[in-house]
């Protein structure tokens, strides 16, 4: 199987004079053509160095980053452009420029020293803003755009630029829900169908894990961790990370909670959505679900209430809302 | 499939503007040799241009040793200075860019003053009535732009941050200005007025041999930038963007550093620190041609620029009467306007400086 990035015993960090600052050592990885794999980690962490790096933009403090047989820090920019593409989180400002214009740009490694573009170049910009759907803004002025408009026509730059290996970072920052989603999903159709290989750091844990082929793990004082993300989960690498004070990872749902005291417990009972989201309710509030509790919740199908029972005495409330007024009149929790 | 609209920035209109731009500057150039404190009939001015002799020798004189000179030096200090400013203002990602605000005008300034100033402190006397005065002053000029310049390049390979290095040229503009002031406090009053002349700017100044030395500067300041056109285009998406798209900073730095100097410190040399051409033009060639790509701006920012000193000369000699208004007091009337303008637009001051 072709390799379209190799790393060996790569230590990344920063070099101040003879100081070393080594943040990561010993790394040794591959990325596959068509992968889309998610760097996930904490802020200051390194992922940025270790981005940085695998762009050739940094110097490793030791090892190797091939691409094709060759260091990627030995390469001229030019050779380095046509092999690797960035889309990072720096602002932009482009005044008239319109959509076509500014993906052409990404031609900058293949075209001559006029910037001149041959009727191949517009066949590559024309295909890949076809291919991310952006046709409809192509004669548009880039400060038009929405956010979300604009990261697109970012990776369409990026994709036009040709390499095999397409580096982003943090590209769903700033972007609301649906955006956020369709973006990953648009960075994995591509991936699979173009067989370049994505690598993005992102902090959409939740979202990374629907859509990366792998995952790369970077913590502090831990070892780089990297897998397909259902092993990592079951491998226990994801609750490890994130299991902390305030939130935990659920293996069950592969989402993150708030961790709460937990300390008054109410059989709920019944099964489906009313009643996850009523214990969801309830968990809030520091109520943990337990067999054979005093209190007993029931949501009643036909009218459409929830039955409260204590003691033998009952209630029949008519949401949420008012099940939790309840309990906090009623049930009041300790602090 | 859906419809992908045709792949083409121009527009009907917009392909004319390049001949109608052409057209105008050719009216402008005639229009700004039959002006003048004396009265030649157009007639005349046609006739001897096409080579026939004009009825009164002096005519010819007027015409050919002064009016197309400076003319001449209109266009090309007008071109020179606007396209400086479209490379700062790309380079910096600063609407507000320019040869003043680097400090390179400044540096002019600076090696005129100590020449003049410092000059007559020592006793040597020497203002632009002597035969070699105009090349010292020049020289000065040019050498002082080259320190700020220089100084700016070491700093700028030290600090890569392009806003940082920005408030470092203001500071040089400073410094300068403020051992200007210095040199004038210990000077006399002959020897400031001969500076505050030079600093008022003039395009007048020009004789045919010293155009033979202009030319060659501005011609070699503006075919850089051809070579300069494509990583600005890049630039407009930042550094980061451009290096990764290949471009090599250090490079295209030194290229736009050399460009500058000879565009803008030749001007400052021949015609004094002429403001706000540098920093205005580019926005006015903007809103009039809605373009970013360099290799149509600079093009047109050149001719805008030569446009604009050229009226802004002719509205300077004050057609019909015998006086003439400092230049660069025209261009600061025509210049502060579109700048705050610009500011206005962007709603604020910290808008326009950092993008």
């Amino acid at each position: 199987m072709s390799i379209s990035m190799q790393a060996v015993d790569l230590e990344i960090g920063y070099k101040n004079g003879k100081n070393h600052k080594s943040i990561f050592s010993g790394l040794n990885f591959s990325l596959l053509p068509g992968e889309l794999v998610c760097l996930v980690g904490p802020n200051g962490v390194g992922k940025s160095t270790l981005l940085r790096t695998l762009a050739g933009v940094q110097a490793p403090l030791a090892g190797k980053v091939l691409m094709d047989g060759q260091s990627i820090h030995q390469l001229t920019p030019i050779e380095l452009a046509r092999k690797i593409s960035l889309v990072l989180t720096d602002k932009i400002n482009v005044g008239n420029l319109r959509v076509h214009e500014l993906v052409a740009l990404g031609r900058y490694p293949f075209t001559n020293w006029t910037g001149h573009l041959t009727e191949r170049d517009f066949e590559v910009v024309d295909h890949i803003i076809q291919l991310i759907g952006i046709g409809y803004l192509a004669n548009q002025t880039v400060h038009t755009l929405s956010d979300g408009q604009l990261q697109k026509v970012m990776i369409a730059r990026a994709l036009v630029q040709d390499g095999d290996l397409l580096i982003l970072d943090e590209p769903t920052a700033h972007l609301d829900i649906m955006n956020k989603v369709s973006v990953m999903k648009m960075l994995r159709k591509i991936a699979h169908e173009t067989q370049k290989t994505i690598l993005l750091a992102s902090h959409e844990i939740e979202l990374t894990l629907q859509v990366a082929d792998k995952l790369w793990l970077l913590d502090c004082n831990r070892p780089f961790t990297q897998g397909v993300p259902e092993d990592l989960i079951l491998k226990g690498a994801l609750s490890a990370m994130f299991d902390k004070e305030d939130f935990s990872f659920d293996l069950n749902s592969g989402r993150f909670k708030f961790s709460q005291p937990a300390s008054f417990p109410i059989q709920v009972q019944g099964e489906g959505q009313v009643r996850a989201w009523t214990l969801h309710a309830l968990e809030k509030y520091g109520y943990f679900h337990s067999e054979g509790a005093n209190v007993r919740i029931q949501y009643l199908p036909h009218s459409k209430k929830w039955l409260i029972e204590q003691k033998g005495q009952t209630h029949e409330l008519d949401n949420i809302e008012s099940l939790l007024i309840y309990l906090k009149h009623n049930l009041p929790i300790n602090k | 499939m859906s419809q992908i609209p045709k792949i083409s920035s121009d527009n009907g209109k917009k392909r004319f503007i390049f001949p109608l731009m052409i057209l105008v500057l050719a009216g402008l150039f005639l229009l700004s040799i039959s002006l003048g404190s004396v009265r030649i009939p157009f007639s005349e001015i046609l006739n001897m241009l096409l080579g026939k002799s004009a009825e009164k020798g002096a005519w010819e004189i007027i015409l050919f040793e002064f009016r197309i000179p400076k003319a001449i030096t209109a266009i090309l200090a007008g071109a020179a200075l606007a396209t400086s400013g479209l490379q700062m203002q790309t380079f910096f990602r600063n609407p507000l860019a320019g040869p003043f605000v680097l400090g390179i005008s400044s540096g002019a300034s600076l090696g005129v003053a100590l020449l003049v100033l410092a000059g007559g402190l020592f006793g040597l006397g020497l203002t632009w009535d002597t035969a070699i005065g105009p090349w010292l002053l020049i020289l000065a000029a040019v050498a002082g732009a080259a320190t700020v310049m220089s100084l700016i390049l070491i700093t700028a390979i030290r600090i890569r941050d392009s806003m940082t290095l920005l408030i470092i040229g203001l500071m040089f503009g400073s410094a300068t200005g403020a051992i200007v002031s210095v040199l004038q406090y210990f000077s006399d009053a002959t020897q400031i007025q001969a500076f505050l002349i030079w600093t008022f700017g003039s395009l007048g100044n020009l004789s045919w041999y010293q155009l033979k030395v202009f030319f060659p500067v501005i011609f070699i300041g503006l075919l850089l930038c051809v070579f300069l056109a494509k990583p600005l285009n890049a630039l407009l998406l930042g550094e980061s963007y451009a290096k990764s798209m290949g471009m090599r900073l250090s490079r295209v730095r030194i290229g736009i550093i050399i460009s500058t100097c000879l565009l803008a410190g030749g001007v400052t040399a021949f015609c004094g620190p002429i403001a706000f051409i540098g920093i205005a033009v580019p926005h006015l060639t903007k809103a009039v041609l809605p373009v970013s790509d360099h290799r149509k701006l600079f093009p047109a920012v050149a001719l805008v620029g030569a446009v604009v000193l050229l009226v802004c000369d002719m509205v300077a000699q004050l057609p019909g009467s015998e006086q003439t208004l400092p230049i660069n007091a025209v261009t600061s009337l025509v210049g502060a306007p579109v700048v705050i303008w610009v500011i206005v637009r962007r709603r604020t001051i910290k808008n326009s400086m950092a993008l």
